[in-house]
């Protein structure tokens, strides 16, 4: 029998979500401080605002929660990390509608949803002349919501462990580093913000070298930096990467990209000694081969089509476009028409195939994962040998990951369930777009951005786009980042609502 | 996060001490794309 929820529950709930608020209201001091800085006293009312509003609505939301008791259980701490995500995405949009780059509310819900879930597609208009705190808070967003929301708020808000682990699961992080969830918590800011210094530092010397003048090349850096390690793909210009023609620009972004799509488990045992790891962890390996294969693909593509006359241009187009679809950042550094006009069907197919693949678990990006992955050809080997053994033969699998793990029938069944939940969200969103008018093709390519939370983008994305779509994106981006295990739980939650006795 | 000099000094000591493993990923890094690399030229001859 499904029992219906008791006011507890919701006062539980409540609670949680009003702590989640409280903390990201603090974050709006940074682009206060940014505005200060850089003298954009105008802005400096926005974001007063918003973080009234947003801390306002966590104060009502601890309010209503006032009087719980109990332990938090999974469907509670499933539905804090569902709806927090939700409930933060329009109060964190103030900033962006009242700058005025946008065209209606819902555009600027849509880029901080991007943002959140470090999507990076965007609806901006005119992003080249963007305040340069309106940048930072677009690209705070997109940092924090790579590392997580919640793990930001349990690593620093939060001082009991109860439900801590649940939450932190909840939002698709379900690795510990360390035997404490909240030292685990601490342990992934502390890989960030080392990474931060030094990711910061080079391009800002990069950036230097390519003649960008001192303070802007600082925020250049520390903003490329943050688009890059948390696979966001938010870049300050319109262009992208495109914007800067620089080389060392690209391969400094593309060692950030393929860093931040590691797995926080795996930087975490590599940095504590155990540099062995690197080359025997089952992500790392199927992320060389799947990256492998359909750079193949895409590069046979590419000399095929004769777009670029020598080979090195199709290594650097075509290595920086693959591993910025894979590790489902989304700089670009080609006109986002030129995928499919120039490069052709073929090369558009081995981009969608990468983003589907997508980052590391447990790590800033979104897809399949590659651990999933991983298992799932782990499985089929298992099952090709079985077949090819005699019946009585009694064998095991194994794959690595930080240990050697004996695979099961369970392993293999969730990273199928949940491929299976991705596939079918890219495919919706291709049929809606295409029942919209847009090729199947260029459809297919934009959802699979959207679901895989990629942002590499074909065109369709733009603010003359059908509402619908833009919810449909909204929606794909929100349950791909967060792998749907918090969706299935607002499922049930909701269920037992309605259905409960 | 309140950039104090102590700080700055707890994350100086953490890049200090994960140097090596931080070496190690740029390692792996270069070798994949040594690994994109030797494709493109396997493709071309393939393909000319």
């Amino acid at each position: 029998m499904i029992s219906r929820p008791y006011p507890n529950d919701f006062r539980l709930i409540s609670n949680q979500i009003g702590k989640v608020l409280c903390g990201i209201s603090l974050l709006y001091s940074i682009p206060c401080v940014t505005a200060v800085a850089c003298g954009e006293w105008d802005q400096i009312p926005d974001y007063l605002i918003s973080f009234n509003a947003c801390f306002i609505a966590g104060l009502i939301f601890i309010f209503f929660g006032i009087g719980a008791t109990g332990r938090m259980r999974w469907v509670h701490s499933m539905v804090v990390a569902a709806f927090s995500w939700f409930i933060a995405d329009p109060l964190c949009a103030m900033p962006h509608y009242l700058s005025g780059h946008f065209a209606s509310y819902f555009d600027a819900m849509f880029d901080v949803m991007s943002g959140f879930t470090t999507t990076g597609l965007i609806l901006i208009l005119d992003l080249d002349h963007i305040s340069h705190s309106l940048n930072m808070w677009r690209h705070l967003l997109t940092y924090v919501g790579g590392q997580g929301m919640i793990v930001l708020v349990l690593a620093f808000l939060v001082r009991g462990t109860a439900g801590a682990y649940m939450m932190y699961v909840g939002e698709g992080k379900d690795e510990k580093l360390l035997p404490n969830v909240i030292h685990t918590t601490r342990a992934i800011w502390i890989i960030s913000t080392v990474y931060l210094f030094l990711g910061t530092a080079v391009l800002l010397f990069v950036l230097e070298y390519e003649g960008i003048a001192f303070p802007r090349s600082l925020l250049h850096a520390l903003w490329l930096f943050m688009g890059a390690w948390s696979t966001g793909g938010f870049a300050p210009q319109s262009q992208s990467i495109l914007y800067y023609h620089s080389v060392y620009v690209e391969l400094v972004t593309l060692v950030i990209m393929i860093l931040g799509s590691f797995n926080f488990v795996l930087h975490y045992a590599v940095w504590s000694g155990n540099p062995r790891e690197m080359f025997k962890n089952i992500e790392i390996r199927a992320f060389t081969v799947t990256a492998s294969l359909t750079f193949a693909i895409l590069a046979c593509a590419l000399i095929r089509s004769g777009v670029y006359a020598d080979l090195v241009t199709v290594l650097r187009r075509g290595s920086y476009l693959l591993i910025s679809g894979h590790t489902t950042t989304g700089y670009m550094q080609v006109y986002a028409n030129q995928i499919i006009q120039d490069w052709g069907e073929l090369a558009t197919v081995a981009i969608i195939v990468a983003m589907a693949f997508g980052a590391s678990a447990c790590s800033t990006g979104g897809g399949f994962k590659g651990l999933r992955t991983g298992i799932v050809a782990k499985g089929l080997y298992h099952e090709i040998k079985r077949i090819m053994l005699s019946e009585d033969a009694y064998f095991l699998t194994k794959f690595h990951h930080i240990k050697d793990i004996i695979l099961t029938e369970t392993h293999v069944k969730m990273a199928g369930l949940i491929i299976i939940c991705y596939v079918a969200i890219h495919l919706i969103g291709a049929l809606i777009g295409s029942l919209f008018g847009y090729p199947f093709v260029n459809a297919l390519f934009e959802c699979v951005s959207a679901g895989s939370n990629t942002g590499l983008s074909c065109g369709v994305t733009a603010p003359a786009m059908p509402a619908l779509l833009k919810g449909y994106y909204i929606f794909a981006m929100w349950a791909g980042r967060l792998e749907f295990i918090s969706l299935f739980g607002l499922i049930a939650f909701g269920i037992s609502i309605l259905r409960g006795k | 996060m309140i950039l104090t000099m102590k700080t700055f000094r707890s994350i100086a000591t953490h890049i200090a001490s994960s140097s090596w493993g931080i070496v190690v990923e740029g390692v792996y890094i270069v070798l994949l794309l040594l690994l994109f690399y030797s494709i493109v030229l396997i493709c071309s001859v393939l393909i000319h």
